[in-house]
């Protein structure tokens, strides 16, 4: 099925995927050219000041619940122009939202967006008025405070230096981690509204459903996460995201079985419900029994890691790469919820809550997928187009020879009726003058009259029956002919010998050459009775070894070609070529034999 | 010429014989053929039906033969009435061309042979005796007609005991007729005697007339022809 190619592609597209995934893990953003103050005294509540240095995460040990904790950052400014050149304070990454004092002042800290709620971790940047700067020791103070919860503090190295030193890390940090919130937030509003209206246009695509499904849920995860405005108390919010997050995690099972087209377990989305709902409500009653919190991320990881293994399985046995692209995001996310437990846990704090990442990856793994999708629509369309023209064309041709059929009928039906008329017209009127002639004759003793007034009307008779010829009728013809003459030979007392069933069929018969045929015929019979004494006549229908239709009629009468014959053997000629066919008169020891060759597909012409 | 024939000469009375033509030579023609038949007697040759239709109310006929289109009606009217009065007595129609359309017209009222009317007078005897004896003339033109007239009717709503139901060996004949094959032909194929395929061709001429028979039935009691 795949082609070496596809594969060699397929597998350098998943190396860059998942390079892709660990990035944030492997690239460090620059730190600032400026004075860096990587050694502080950390106070914990009330307890007594220790050293420590940057960054530094609060002890993990600590219990939950309300606390607070201090740090004092000293530095020297030895002259003026020193002074002069320390204007702003960077903190990279803050957590718990630190109030800053200098020298006991206390400072505006520019607080990023309205969304920076106290658990977020966020870079600190202020304005350190100079007035309040000293020649000599300067003390800063930042206090953070958490009201609930499992997170714990943390604080970066601080720098100190020039708006050229200072801001343009502030903005590219301000812009990898607020913007990005605001970004992937936007990006999932967009994407779920796009697949809500697929799925209300289509719902029997019910992939459509889980998608949209999905992004709602994702969009409240990271709505509960960032907490904008402070909606929930600090120790809620935490709560309220492990509940909302192990929500999203069934349904991206959920999603997955629909995208490998297998039924999920029955009545999820009821049962996801449910279960966000205990967390909640058992994260509530102990907010302080952090075993709880954990057991709910592992069973949310379970979900995740059962919905990478359906698309990883789906993927193998198809090769489709919306697949791989979902497992490998899925797959991501599960990974950085481990490093990020890490993080806020204090085993390995990196500072910042990484989670967000891999969902810009499913962002765009899902942007993917749906303008695949929309491409192949437009490709199954023209498809379909192409088939339906050619189908009506068919259909067209059809009609064509519908109506074809339809003409040949009609005008089967037109020449009946004539026919019909004719005979009528030939019976009432000259049929019955001409047996009256015979009658007259007869009775008269004029056999020369009744002899003409006979021949007369067996050439009418010939007309009539040639008039009523369909296509394929010569049998029906020939079986009038033998039932003609086999009285006029009964009478004669000649002999009839008739085998015509080994003749092949012969179509497109025209009253032309049905007249022809009969008079060939009948000409052939005359001449045996007039010409030689014959007293047996055997008519012979076969197939001849070129294929065409061949009747031989033999009699054993004289056996040599009357010279008076010449004007009716060049008329049986001329009748036979009129039927794209040939007479041949040859002697037999005893008798003559008349061989006639028709094609057995009689030429269109001749009427 | 079968025994049967010979039985009835040597027992009975000659075949009363009627006539009906209108064409006056050919009417005398036809007439001095059948009364130098021996076998028979030309009880009338009559040119009008209605004067047709006296003698047969008046006196038996054992053979009628009869012009279809006539001054005064068609000669249909006669075979039903003769067919109604004396069901054992036979009818022939005379036409000119013997069509295919007048023929079948004449057997679905109970004729069972047809003859030409310029027919030598051999050949119009033998044909009165071939009929007589039992056996009835069919073409191939009219046994397609018929064919297609029966395939016709198999798709219209008949009851299954109808009397003009086929047997699959007339069907056969009639086929094989309508396909141009001789009597020696169709005796060979259906391995069956020459002489039983105008028996055959009888029967199914006898099947046709039967509906239409009951119908000349009902008619001639109504006009009061035959007691109620």
């Amino acid at each position: 099925m795949a082609t070496g190619a596809q594969i060699i592609g397929r597998r350098a597209g998943l190396v860059g995927l998942f390079l892709l995934a660990i990035l944030p893990l492997i690239v460090h953003l620059p730190k600032p050219d400026a004075l860096a103050i990587d050694q502080a005294s950390f106070a914990l509540d009330d307890s007594r000041p220790e050293r420590v240095s940057l960054p530094h995460s609060w002890p993990r040990d600590i219990s939950a619940g309300r606390h607070e904790g201090e740090y004092r950052l000293t530095f020297t400014l030895r002259d003026e122009e020193e002074r002069d050149r320390t204007q702003f304070l960077l903190i990279p990454m803050t957590r718990l939202s630190p109030r800053l004092r200098l020298n006991g002042q206390d400072l505006f800290v520019m607080r990023t967006h309205f969304w920076a709620a106290p658990l977020v971790e966020m870079p600190l940047l202020a304005r350190l008025p100079i007035n309040d700067l000293k020649l000599g020791t300067n003390i800063l103070t930042l206090r953070m405070a958490r009201a609930g919860g499992f997170r714990i503090g943390y604080l970066a190295p601080a720098y100190l230096g020039t708006a050229a030193q200072i801001l343009p890390d502030y903005r590219l940090r301000s812009f990898l981690v607020d913007l990005q919130r605001v970004g992937v937030l936007a990006v999932y509003g967009l994407l779920t509204i796009a697949f809500g209206g697929i799925w209300l246009a289509r719902r029997r695509d019910t992939v459509y459903g889980w998608y949209c499904l999905m992004g709602t849920s994702l969009v409240l995860t990271n709505l509960s996460s960032i907490n904008p405005f402070n909606l929930l108390r600090e120790g809620i919010s935490s709560i309220v995201v492990i509940g909302v997050g192990s929500f999203s995690s069934m349904i991206i099972f959920g999603l997955a079985c629909a995208m490998v087209g297998r039924r999920g377990p029955r009545r999820l989305i009821a049962f996801a419900f449910l279960w966000s709902a205990v967390i909640v409500a058992a994260l509530m009653a102990y907010p302080h029994f952090r075993p709880l919190g954990v057991a709910f991320v592992l069973v949310s990881v379970c979900w995740l890691a059962a919905a990478a293994i359906t698309l990883g399985r789906a993927f193998r046995a198809t090769g489709n790469m919306e697949h791989a692209l979902v497992m490998m995001a899925i797959m991501s996310m599960i990974g950085y919820v481990f490093i990020d437990a890490a993080s806020i846990s204090g085993v390995y704090d990196r500072g910042v809550i990484l989670l967000l990442y891999p969902q810009i990856f499913l962002v765009a793994a899902l942007a993917v997928i749906l303008f695949r999708r929309l491409t192949q629509s437009l490709d199954t369309l023209d498809t379909a187009n192409e088939t339906l023209r050619f189908r009506l064309d068919e259909q067209q041709d059809e009609l064509a020879r519908a109506h074809a059929h339809e003409t040949v009928l009609s005008a089967n039906i037109a020449r009946e009726q004539e026919r019909q008329r004719l005979t009528r017209d030939l019976h009432d009127g000259l049929s019955g003058h001409i047996v009256s002639i015979i009658a007259l004759a007869e009775s008269a003793d004029e056999p020369d009259i009744e002899k003409t007034a006979r021949e007369a009307l067996d050439d009418l008779r010939l007309v009539i029956q040639s008039l009523d010829i369909g296509n394929e009728d010569i049998p029906v013809l020939l079986a009038y002919f033998r039932e003609r003459v086999t009285v006029q030979l009964r009478r004669l007392d000649i002999g009839l010998d008739w085998k015509m069933d080994r003749l092949p069929a012969i179509t497109g018969v025209t009253p032309g050459h049905a007249l022809a045929l009969l008079r060939i015929l009948q000409e052939a019979v005359t001449n045996a009775v007039k010409h030689g004494p014959a007293r047996r006549i055997v008519f012979r229908g076969e197939k001849a070894q070129d294929g065409s239709a061949r009747i031989t009629i033999e009699n054993d009468g004289r056996n040599v070609i009357p010279k008076a014959n010449g004007q009716g053997l060049s008329n049986m000629r001329q009748r036979a070529a009129s039927m794209g066919g040939e007479v041949m008169l040859e002697p037999l020891p005893t008798g003559m034999r008349l061989t006639l060759d028709l094609p057995v597909s009689l030429p269109a012409s001749g009427t | 010429m079968s025994g049967e024939t010979e039985e009835r000469t040597e027992n009975k009375t000659r075949w009363r014989v009627l006539l009906i033509e209108d064409d006056e030579p050919v009417c005398q023609r036809l007439a001095r053929i059948l009364e130098g038949w021996e076998q028979g007697r030309l009880i009338a040759a009559c040119g009008m039906l209605s004067e047709a239709k006296r003698v047969i109310d008046r006196e038996p006929i054992d053979l009628l033969i009869t012009d279809l289109r006539l001054p005064d009606g068609n000669g249909i009217e006669a075979i039903q009435r003769l067919k109604a009065i004396s069901p054992d007595a036979e009818a022939m129609v005379i036409s000119v061309l013997a069509d295919e359309r007048t023929v079948l017209d004449a057997i679905e009222a109970g004729a069972a042979g047809y003859l030409h009317k310029d027919a030598y007078a051999i050949d119009l005897l033998k044909a009165v005796k071939d009929l007589l004896a039992g056996h009835s003339p069919i073409s191939s033109r009219i046994a397609r007609l018929l064919v297609r007239r029966l395939a016709g009717q198999e798709t219209t709503d008949r009851p299954p005991d109808a009397p003009s139901d086929l047997t699959a060996r007339e069907m056969d004949i009639l086929n094989h007729i309508a396909r141009g094959l001789t009597y020696e032909e169709i005796a060979n194929l259906l391995e069956i005697s020459r002489h039983t395929v105008p028996v055959h061709i009888r029967n199914i001429y006898r099947k046709l007339s039967v509906n239409n028979r009951s119908q000349a039935v009902y008619e001639a009691r109504e006009r009061g022809i035959l007691p109620r």
